[in-house]
């Protein structure tokens, strides 16, 4: 019996963002603008009252256009950011697929980067040990395992940080942008391996400017404009107003 | 009930680790707990006298913190001791890991590796030995060791807040990215200096016996002081890596602050120079806490007076609520600065 369960909760979140020109930077500007206290620092709002729910095992498109605060709403669900005003909660181990490859090191042997990286994404010790051969098959980097970073070619490195990355099984899972890397065999692995994952049962945040990726995965879709929620709902009828609208 | 057991079990663990800490503490001190000497000559010191009832009232303090915590962990609230545990168990693998790339990138292409760990408080105490030995000599005795104990002590200070001072800032597109609690960042820097000045011990040691020092019942104490000193460092580093994403200036002030400091730790001279209506900078300054209590057990061979264990412990508290308390407060908008 499955029941279905909130895993996400957004509540009326809002993220507020200081722009960088009226920031103080030093301790002497902060002094000036403490003891003048000429302006009100000018606020960007990036998000403005957002609220959903999130089902287990519902796979979410978030559209929009650039600057629709797409990205600022995937961190705030990685827990990268707090909300400057409501709450969000997630039960459940998250897995943000943002960037590859973060904590890796040039000088440690891609081995060791293996165990590094993989902790920093929150993997245990047994499970990294657990499926170390599978992920260095799976990165076919074969000998190349133990030598330094540094040796590497790019190609290589986002091989071995793809690889690391979405060997997990987690609940929640944060991907910007379908992420397809090295050469075309691997680019079409890769592809593959990401929608084995992103079907599998688990609850997938989905960032994407392909219409045609959010229809073949998505069960459901946000769309943002200018930091509003414009609409939630079924993924074709959403889809199709938006590329009315263009 | 079985839930009610496994407290139990924990609280029963804590107090033997008391007793044995308590009872060796008391081993270690010795004479120093109930006399201190004076011009006059030997003065009693009423901790020695008393010394079950303040264990007895640690233990009372314990004790209902114990509960007080096991309290709050079953409603699910943030404690000291069970959320904190679970935080290093959870992430205790994240930890050894970046502890490691520090270790392991630090000596990776260097020919001599981990020995710079022993050989760079050797080379540095033979070089300022030179130097300073021409100067001071005559009103210290063994200036090797007295010179070694207090580089070693500051030195791993500066290192390790130098070190975690940027924790914050230069790893921004790791937290920009990834949720990872902030305060792994300069704990593990902390951590990896440990390993640093663990090891640089051994030079002390080595120093001890060249030059005819007596092994006392003192050393015993050495935890302690490490344990103090490493609380203090950590304190200060939690709250330095918090301001320097604000104010960026801070690594430059600290380069200067950190350089005074050590003038003002009487690492190279005798406090004799110093006169006598500017001794209160030695007693206020925490490091110069650490740096006598450990020539103190090291050079005297006997253990300090139970007040400066105190102080020792004071200032390492206070450090670590201060930087903590701070380190909380601004770790919501770190990402937003960097």
């Amino acid at each position: 019996m499955e029941l279905k369960t909130k895993i996400v909760e957004a509540q009326r979140i809002s993220m507020n963002f200081r722009l960088e020109s009226n920031q103080p930077k030093s301790l002497k500007e902060f002094v000036v603008t403490a003891l003048t206290r000429k302006s009100k620092p000018v606020c960007f709002q990036a998000l403005q009252d957002i609220s959903f729910m999130v089902d287990k095992g519902e796979v979410i498109g978030i559209i929009g256009r650039n600057g629709s605060g797409k990205s600022t709403l995937l961190k705030i669900v990685a827990g990268i950011m707090k909300p400057t005003k409501g709450a969000i909660t997630c039960h459940g181990n998250i897995v943000p697929m943002l960037e590859l490859g973060s904590g890796f090191d040039s000088e440690l042997t891609g081995r060791e980067n293996l165990f590094l990286n993989g902790a920093i994404l929150g993997y245990s010790k047994k499970y990294l040990i657990e499926r170390e051969q599978d992920i260095i098959a799976f990165s076919e980097l074969g000998q190349f395992i133990d030598e330094p970073l540094r040796t590497y070619s790019s190609g290589m490195m986002m091989r071995l940080a793809f690889s690391i990355a979405t060997v997990v099984n987690p609940e929640i899972l944060i991907v910007d942008e379908i992420l397809a890397v090295g050469d075309a065999p691997f680019q079409e692995k890769s592809r593959a391996r990401m929608l084995e994952l992103m079907s599998g049962g688990t609850t997938v945040f989905f960032v994407s400017h392909s219409l045609e990726q959010i229809r073949e995965m998505c069960t459901r879709v946000i769309w943002l404009e200018h930091g509003h929620l414009r609409m939630i709902g079924q993924t074709k009828a959403i889809c199709d107003l938006y590329e009315r609208e263009g | 009930m079985k839930e009610n057991r496994f407290y139990l079990k924990i609280y029963m663990f804590f107090l033997l680790a008391f007793i044995v800490v308590a009872v060796l503490f008391h081993f270690a001190t010795g004479e120093q707990l109930y006399y201190r000497q004076t011009a006059a000559g030997l003065e009693e010191v009423w901790t020695g006298k008393h010394y079950i009832e303040i264990a007895t009232v640690f233990w009372v303090i314990f004790t209902l913190f114990y509960v007080h915590s096991v309290w709050r962990f079953k409603k699910g609230k943030w404690d000291l001791i069970f959320t904190t545990s679970a935080a290093f168990k959870k992430y205790g693998f994240l930890i050894r890991q970046l502890v490691e790339r520090d270790f392991k990138v630090r000596y990776k292409r260097s020919f001599l590796g981990v020995l710079w760990s022993l050989l760079n408080p050797l080379l540095m105490m033979t070089v300022q030995y030179i130097v300073f030995s021409q100067l001071f000599q005559p009103d210290i005795d063994n200036f090797p060791i007295y010179m070694l104990t207090g580089l070693v002590i500051f030195n791993f200070f500066t290192e390790a807040v130098g070190l975690s001072l940027g924790s914050i800032v230069w790893n921004a597109s790791l937290i920009t990215k990834v949720y990872v609690p902030k305060y792994m960042y300069p704990v593990t820097k902390v951590l990896s200096s440990t390993i640093n000045f663990v090891l640089s011990m051994i030079p002390i040691l080595v120093g001890m016996v060249l030059t005819g020092e007596t092994f006392t019942r003192a050393l015993i104490l050495l935890p302690y002081l490490f344990l103090c000193v490493i609380v203090f460092t950590m304190g200060l580093s939690m709250l330095l890596s918090a301001l320097m994403v604000f104010f960026r200036d801070i690594q430059f002030l600290w380069g200067i602050i950190s350089m005074l400091w050590m003038y003002l730790t009487a690492l190279f001279y005798p406090i004799s120079i110093i006169p006598d209506n500017f001794r209160w900078v030695l007693e206020l300054n925490p490091m110069y806490c650490y740096v006598s209590f450990a020539r103190k057990i090291i050079m005297d061979g006997i253990s300090p007076e139970p007040k400066t264990f105190a102080a020792a412990a004071l200032y390492a508290i206070g450090s670590l609520l201060l930087g903590s308390a701070v380190f909380k407060k601004l770790q919501d908008y770190f990402v937003l600065n960097l």
